[in-house]
């Protein structure tokens, strides 16, 4: 529902779409009929936030609800944010057109540290007191999920509540607890009490952190009956977990612009850097005939003609083959391309590519993380080069004349051999095209590498280590710059300023609570932006703070210090990060979860691969 | 194969689509219908669809074109309800034929200007369409600031007002020879008179041929 005095602003901005709302999917609820509201935030532009699977699986999930309607918002860009502000309109929900103040919760969706300032910018834009000690009873409810919920506490000064896990079922036990305070009178203090006894369910205000003199922390203490550990959500039998059957279809051109189906939770891998290979485990898949549904379905109710089947590494699906088969019968004659994203070097197949480029070809990008073996082996991606090769000869041989690979820079032990043997395998990789007999004739190769910078996080086994310092990290970028060797590679790397800020938070506590408020005063938004990020801003809202941001991001930590996030239960034991720091000082790999159980604790929250019989 | 053209309006919340996302929506949408529509062949079909004359963002369509290819025969109502149930909001299928002009037939576009919350400028701007030369400038395909003369790309036009808005019709050249934006000749106008027009809501009416009659 567009509003008159929105629309008449609307050809002052670029792409009014992104404020109109009525796209196909988007769901109206007549208002008297609904007893929660809920403003689902994401804290970034529409074409990032209407991309992301979390909140069409939310939003569809929430409206299912009969007295809950579930409405979007995201972050205005620049333009329209000035011309909200200057004619007084508060930032507005994408359905109702209702200012966020008419809501009983306003949700934000965590994916990455970066937007934690547009949070704070969208909270103020909506005329919503920043701290949650400041909003009373008739203010919305602030609550937040995602993965950098995993550690929540630089947050802690402005989130009421804090969803750990998976969300599906924990929402709605909320929403139950919710509507039976609402009914008898609600107040603030005794729902969240209560809220805190469902499991998944953080309060950070039921708890005090106290800290010793060298800036760690001494004690994390819970107030009243607050629950010592705070364990995450996780649904067991992910088959018939909820999925919806249509999305919200935007008018204008997202960075996903298509059909997504899930088809499975978690990650057999354990690769030591990422932090989603741990938090979400154990791994759990659906069936093939559950997805080919779910597909065929999404499809014909969005329209899109291209879908995607999405996980953490899909080509560690089991029922690959028996899915692409099902899918085919139908996707062929329906013009509808599979798109397979994630896939892994070892993972690809002759007939994968046949089956996959049926209607449209799509590009192919692997991510090898390392240029050396001893490297890869210390991250535990379980890689060769000989997998690479191989793989990009059948992708060659299959009529690609271009691949992107993905590596990181600064990780733990790295070498300046490490570094330049990114350049090193692309070489490889381009050589290898032009002698292999049955290439695409006439056409060139182009491999575009792109080198990110390394963030240590919370909840894997590179959770103590430091981050690369920016200056060190420059060199790095300028040894791989000036080891390229041909044209046929292409190069790019992250902004290592972006990098630090991200290190900042993802292992910060609450002490950044008073820096991120200052720098959202001093102007900071979309700072995974890099029009709009500016490291001085932040320098100076650290100082003025007495903050040393170099402790957080720099600092190597001591197995026994307590971390910010020790106080949440994510499933994995600690001890299991410790015995996987160290096999990676020495270069050990760790058999993946369908190989050998490595005892990481995940079997507790059960379901999935853990409760296979190997 | 069976050539069909749709004749749709395009208003409310739809007229703030880019002429893309119109493109990208009416492939959905006549997905989402389930009409047996072409594709284009090779490495990478699309959805086969000619739009007549692309409307600038902004700006609503009471009467405009996109010309498909039916692989099964379908009746034109049929047709016509199916998908106006899955357009969205300000998007309406009005009438279903086959089409009798080609798109190089077109020669001009009717459009109705209202120009809100002013009034008492009706003379001012009949004076100035009046003149024997509008001259002004526009970027060329160079992006260098050249001048040109508006005027014969102005049919004709009227202007009348009632108590709270100023309303301008007019007929002017489009097409792909000659093309003038109503928008360019608005701030034309505003730039020659010092009178500034806040809030205008242009709509197009119709696609003329060059015999005047309407584009079918």
């Amino acid at each position: 529902m567009i509003r008159k005095d929105i629309e008449k602003h609307l050809l002052k901005v670029q792409k009014p779409c992104r404020y109109t709302g009525g796209e196909t999917g988007s769901i109206i609820k007549n208002k008297d009929d609904v007893n929660i509201r809920f403003a689902f935030c994401f804290p970034d532009s529409y074409e990032i936030g209407m991309s992301h699977l979390g909140i069409k699986l939310l939003y569809s999930l929430y409206n299912n609800i009969d007295d809950v309607w579930c409405e979007r918002v995201f972050a205005p860009w620049e333009d329209m944010e000035k011309v909200m502000c200057e004619n007084s309109i508060p930032l507005y929900a994408l359905e109702s057109g209702d200012a966020l103040t008419e809501f009983d919760f306003v949700g934000f969706t965590l994916q990455y540290e970066l937007s934690y300032s547009n949070m704070l910018n969208m909270l103020d834009l909506s005329n919503i007191p920043l701290i949650a000690s400041d909003r009373s009873d008739s203010d919305p409810l602030v609550i937040c999920g995602g993965p950098c919920a995993c550690n929540p506490e630089p947050l802690a000064d402005f989130v009421d509540i804090f969803s750990l896990g998976e969300g599906e079922e924990v929402s709605i036990e909320l929403f139950d607890l919710y509507r039976e305070h609402k009914n008898k009178g609600f107040v603030k203090a005794d729902f969240l009490r209560e809220a805190a006894k469902i499991e998944g369910i953080y309060i950070p205000s039921l708890y005090d952190v106290s800290y010793n003199e060298d800036g760690t922390i001494s004690a994390f203490t819970p107030k009243g009956d607050a629950p010592a550990t705070i364990r995450k959500r996780i649904i067991e039998d992910f088959d018939k977990c909820f999925y919806p059957d249509n999305f919200v279809v935007p008018f204008i051109e997202i960075v996903h612009d298509r059909a997504v189906a899930e088809i499975f939770r978690g990650c057999i891998r354990g690769c030591r850097f990422c932090q989603a290979g741990f938090i979400y485990r154990p791994v759990r898949e659906r069936e093939p005939g559950t997805i080919n549904d779910m597909c065929r379905t999404l499809c014909s109710n969005t329209g899109y003609d291209e879908v995607s089947l999405s996980s953490l590494s899909s080509s560690d699906y089991t029922k690959l083959g028996d899915l692409l088969d099902n899918m085919l019968k139908w996707s062929e004659k329906d013009k509808v391309s599979i798109n397979l994203p994630s896939l892994r070097v070892d993972g690809f197949s002759r007939e994968l590519t046949e089956k996959l480029k049926k209607v449209r070809r799509g590009g192919l990008t692997f991510a090898p993380e390392a240029g050396t073996q001893r490297l890869r082996d210390a991250i535990n991606k379980n890689v060769t080069e000989n997998e690479l090769m191989s793989t990009c000869a059948t992708a060659f041989a299959g009529g690609w004349t271009s691949v992107k690979l993905y590596f990181m820079i600064g990780l733990p032990t790295e070498t300046g051999e490490d570094v330049v043997g990114i350049t090193g395998l692309c070489q490889k990789v381009v050589d290898l095209f032009y002698n292999l007999p049955e290439r695409p004739k006439g056409k060139g190769v182009q491999v575009s590498a792109s080198a990110s910078t390394f963030v240590p996080k919370p909840f894997t086994p590179f959770q103590w280590e430091p981050q690369d310092t920016i200056g060190t990290i420059h060199e790095k970028q300028k040894l791989l710059k000036d080891s390229v060797t041909s044209k046929k590679i292409s190069l790019s790397w992250h902004d290592a300023n972006t990098s630090f800020l991200e290190a900042v938070f993802a292992r910060g506590d609450r002490r950044l609570g008073k820096v991120l408020l200052r720098a959202h005063e001093l102007g900071c938004k979309f700072d995974g932006w890099d029009e709009f990020f500016n490291l001085d801003t932040w320098l100076r809202a650290f100082e003025e703070c007495g903050v040393d941001p170099a402790f957080y991001a720099n600092r190597r930590r001591e197995y026994d210090e307590i971390l910010p996030w020790d106080h949440l239960d994510y499933g994995i034991d600690k001890r299991f990060l410790i015995a996987e720091n160290e096999r990676s000082k020495q270069s050990q790999t760790t058999p993946h979860c369908r190989q050998k159980c490595s005892a990481c604790g995940a079997a507790k929250l059960t379901g999935g691969v853990c409760s296979v019989t190997r | 194969m069976l050539p069909v053209r749709l004749f749709f309006e395009k208003t409310g919340p739809a007229r703030y689509m880019s002429h893309l996302d119109l493109v990208r929506c009416f492939g959905r949408s006549l997905r989402r219908a389930a009409i047996p529509f072409w594709y284009t062949e090779g490495f990478n079909p699309h959805p086969f669809l000619t739009f007549a004359l692309p409307l600038s963002l902004g700006t609503a369509g009471m009467s405009e074109s996109v010309d498909i290819k039916l692989t099964e025969d379908m009746p034109f109502d049929t047709l016509t309800d199916r998908l106006n149930r899955c357009l969205p909001e300000g998007l309406r299928i009005t009438s279903v034929a086959e089409p009798k002009r080609k798109a190089t037939d077109i020669a001009f576009s009717s459009y109705k200007i209202v120009i809100s919350e002013k009034t008492g400028i009706c003379d001012a701007l009949t004076d100035y369409l009046s003149r024997d030369e509008i001259i002004t400038q526009k970027k060329n395909k160079k992006k260098q600031m050249v001048d040109i003369n508006l005027k014969p790309s102005i049919h004709s036009f009227s202007v009348s007002e009632d108590n709270v808005n100023t309303v301008l019709e007019a007929v002017l050249s489009s097409g792909c020879s000659e093309n003038l934006n109503p928008t360019l000749l608005l701030d034309s106008f505003s730039d020659a008179s010092g009178i500034q027009l806040d809030h205008v809501d242009i709509i197009r009416l119709k696609i003329l041929c060059n015999d005047l009659s309407d584009f079918a």
